[in-house]
């Protein structure tokens, strides 16, 4: 009875919490640049810090951001570098032609 | 109202979470190096506090205790809520004020484990309080939070260009302030008693 108890309890605050969080998502949603999305699929994702942000998602952010130099990835090397200036470029051509 | 004044004064001054119980301490030293920040840490903490202790007190008075769960089903719950209250904190931050949102960094998701919070939902549960005096106290406890924050900030923003020797620079310094500074408050200690 204990086990049933704690875990319908468990269940009940969580589904709670969560759909509460889920509505505070919605209301204050912030509209994300889709180019960080992108550069973040296109670096390896170790999150090794070699570019010195706090992992793979803090570098895209700062690439598109603060205008920080693509080619930072180390374990990407060349590669990757030449990946994320393709999105840079393309989106940048997008935003010419709109 | 007596009692409520004496709990506002301990929390504050006498049992500071930071500088007497030493609870949250990993704010203490990672935001503490500019006024702002650690005045935005301060107010989320509070926050933090004041909400999950106004969930978790009827949760574990009229659910957890009459099942008989309250011995080992508390901290899942308490972390449970104090996590969901962070996540809101963190969303609506990243909207309203997105400089203060990097500027705290990864120390706001973890106030989801800062022993401060988690620590004055016990210590209430701990003292018997009821939901009025539980609620004076979880905010009393922000605001003596955030207090010691300001005060550390202040501190370490006139020590960056202070001349300190090159081994001391920057955190050895601070965790030297932060034990004169803990020591200065122990001049309260046994002002008022809690009862």
């Amino acid at each position: 009875m204990t086990i049933l108890y704690s875990t319908l309890i468990m269940l009940i605050i969580s589904v709670f919490l969560g759909i509460m969080i889920a509505i505070f998502a919605k209301v204050f949603h912030v509209q994300l640049d889709p180019r960080i999305e992108k550069i973040q699929h296109a670096l390896p994702g170790y999150n090794c810090g070699a570019c010195g942000y706090p992992g793979c998602a803090g570098y895209a952010d700062a690439i598109v951001e603060d205008k920080v130099p693509h080619s930072k990835c180390t374990p990407g090397g060349a590669d990757v570098a030449a990946k994320i200036l393709a999105i840079l470029k393309e989106s940048a051509g997008e935003a010419e032609t709109a | 109202m007596n009692e409520l004044f004496v709990i506002v004064i301990s929390a504050i001054f006498v049992n500071n979470f930071i500088l007497s119980q030493f609870l949250g301490l990993c704010p203490f030293f990672g935001v503490s190096k500019k006024m702002d920040s650690a005045i935005g840490m301060g107010f989320a903490v509070t926050f933090v506090l004041v909400m999950s202790i106004m969930i978790i007190y009827p949760i574990n008075l009229y659910i957890l205790a009459p099942l008989g769960l309250d011995k080992f089903l508390q901290i899942s719950v308490f972390i449970l809520v104090i996590a969901a209250f962070v996540q809101l904190v963190e969303i609506v931050l990243k909207k309203l004020s997105k400089g203060l949102y990097k500027a705290l960094g990864i120390y706001l998701p973890l106030i989801t484990t800062n022993c401060a919070i988690l620590g004055s939902a016990f210590l209430v549960l701990q003292k018997n309080f009821d939901y009025l005096q539980s609620l004076v106290f979880a905010f009393a406890a922000g605001i003596g939070f955030t207090l010691a924050l300001v005060m550390m900030s202040g501190v370490r923003e006139r020590l960056d260009t202070a001349e300190v020797p090159k081994a001391f620079k920057d955190l050895p310094i601070a965790f030297i302030t932060a034990g004169l500074m803990s020591l200065a408050m122990f001049g309260f200690l046994g002002i008022v008693k809690l009862g």
